[in-house]
């Protein structure tokens, strides 16, 4: 499988594993219990992401020393990503939905940024 | 918005697949695209089975991230089958690699179908599926789960090997050697060819090497050119499973060296060789600085220990290239002198034949390993982007399938009278 197939799927999974924390979160508020689709999105690690991320192709760099850096979007959507780890870590104990709903749509809309960084088939 | 939408996105896919008109000249392509189009269908019911569970959960605020993610793979899947239905690769590619797998397969031929890509790979339809699913596995929607684990056991139990070429080669019959390096990768795992690997330096990109060696030691010098041709436009790219440009070149220098050494060819493949090798060596010296020494070293120590066992591996189910082009000479001389030239069954073509068949415009039912090794000298060499080239090995291999076709019927036809 080639660099930039795997960097695709590795994107796409961790898409995947955000899509299931915003998922975890609604039915959290529609239920007020934990679930599967909260603790999928809390196997997500920073380092990962950034890894993720980071390992464009280097035959697309002119300049092979060329540091790869994350984009701005990318920077601001691990940091959101971090955020909401944090969140729900203590999900059991907020009494506002208000910081809940504020999260997913922080989050969602990140994400709908990082959709634009996958790699093209 | 609901989930319809990738419902509908995920007929329309269902739609193409089921669509898709069969009517290909070959058996082995046509029930290999038939035995392709069951798998994705049943692929197609897993995204289904997910939609449908999604669809099950009240989702207030994030149903529109759940369908954008499932249409994704929905889309996903569409490009996928495209890249094997429309495959642009003529379907005399499908004639080259099934006699590589007809030639070694200890049970049975194994199914495949060619694939457009971004480069040339091995993978298989269960493979893809799988890797897809690692986005969607944790956790499963729980309507439905366990139809998807049925269907994923039904996928894998009817897999299908999948051979990827670089789209960019798609007209190019002279890339069409290293498709048969991909399908080796399927005979490497299951004729357990990996026994080969005992005596030889334990390197992360020991199997493609040694799978170089299997190509080249059957396929012959044709293979060396169509590998270095390709590989130099990229030369510095290396993965962890994959040797070096130039280790890869050093093998195929190897070879030539120790065939021309060997002076067991007849003429003029024997001068031809040196055409190709002169050709590699020449890349090679451009390149060989961006390897250390201890890659050559182990390369070279990997061709030694490797070269006797796999030469014996090739015997057991064909012929080397060296022993299958001299038998080959030996046989047409037979015919010449025993007469019956004129029955196709008996014709035996050589190198020479064939390039004189090309020079005169007529296609040949010569092996592919005489149609492919006519057109290494350095003469051919320029002539590679010729169309008459392409379209002559192309209809070669079409006309080589029909007299084999033919000699078939008239054995068995033979048999049951």
């Amino acid at each position: 499988m080639g660099m930039e197939e795997r960097k695709r799927l590795s994107i796409q999974n961790i898409i995947g594993r955000v899509t299931h924390g915003l998922v975890g979160m609604d039915i959290f508020l529609n239920e007020r219990r934990g679930n599967d689709y909260l603790k999928d999105f809390l196997t997500l690690k920073e380092d990962e992401i950034k890894a993720t991320f980071l390992s464009s192709s280097s035959k697309k760099r002119l300049i092979p020393s060329d540091e790869a850096k994350l984009t701005d979007e990318e920077n601001a959507f691990i940091v959101c990503i971090v955020k909401t780890r944090e969140l729900i870590a203590r999900i059991d104990r907020i009494e506002s939905t208000k910081e809940i709903e504020d999260c997913i749509n922080e989050l969602g809309s990140k994400m709908d940024i990082i959709y634009a960084a996958i790699p093209e088939r | 918005m609901s989930f319809d939408v990738v419902l509908n996105a995920l007929g329309s896919v269902e739609n193409h697949i089921k669509g898709v008109l069969l009517d290909v000249p070959y058996d082995v392509k046509r029930e290999s695209l038939e035995r392709a189009k069951e798998l994705f269908l049943k692929w197609l019911d897993v995204y289904k089975t997910y939609t449908n569970g999604y669809r099950q959960e009240l989702l207030a605020r994030t149903q529109r991230h759940t369908i954008r993610m499932l249409s994704s793979f929905a889309n996903d899947l569409d490009n996928q089958v495209r890249d094997v239905f429309e495959a642009r690769i003529a379907s005399e590619a499908y004639l080259l690699v099934n006699n590589l797998f007809k030639s070694f397969s200890r049970v049975s031929r194994p199914s495949f179908v060619l694939a457009e890509d971004r480069e040339f790979k091995q993978t298989s339809i269960a493979t893809l599926l799988n890797d897809k699913l690692k986005n969607l596995t944790v956790p499963r929607p729980v309507i439905g789960s366990a139809n998807v684990d049925v269907t994923i056991r039904d996928v894998q139990n009817k897999d299908i090997i999948v051979i990827c070429y670089d789209q960019g080669q798609f007209d190019n019959v002279f890339s069409w050697p290293l498709l048969l390096h991909e399908a080796f990768h399927y005979l490497y795992a299951n004729e357990r060819l990996d026994r080969l690997a005992k005596d030889c330096p334990k390197v992360s990109w020991l199997e493609e090497a040694l799978i170089d060696m299997y190509i080249i030691n059957y396929f012959g010098p044709a293979y060396a050119l169509s590998l270095a041709t390709y590989l130099q436009r990229f030369p510095h790219e290396k993965t962890i499973s994959h040797p070096s440009f130039t280790s890869r070149i050093f093998i195929a220098l190897q070879y030539l060296k120790k065939t021309q050494e060997a002076k067991k060819l007849p003429l003029p493949v024997s001068n031809h060789i040196a055409d190709v090798f002169d050709y590699l060596k020449r890349i090679w010296d451009q390149h060989k600085e961006a390897d250390p020494l201890e890659v050559q070293e182990q390369v070279a120590k990997i061709y030694d220990s490797a070269e006797k066992d796999v030469k014996e591996i090739i015997s057991e189910k064909a012929q080397p290239f060296a022993e299958f082009l001299s038998q080959n000479e030996k046989k047409r001389q037979e015919v010449f002198q025993k007469g019956g030239f004129e029955y196709i069954e008996n014709q035996v073509l050589s190198v020479s034949d064939v390039a004189d068949y090309f020079r005169a415009g007529i296609p040949t039912a010569a092996d592919p390993r005489i149609v492919f090794n006519s057109f290494i000298s350095r003469q051919s060499q320029e002539m590679i982007n010729d169309p008459k080239a392409h379209i002559f090995v192309k209809e070669s291999l079409k006309k080589w399938h029909l007299k084999n076709a033919w000699v078939e019927a008239k054995g068995q036809a033979h048999r049951s009278t």
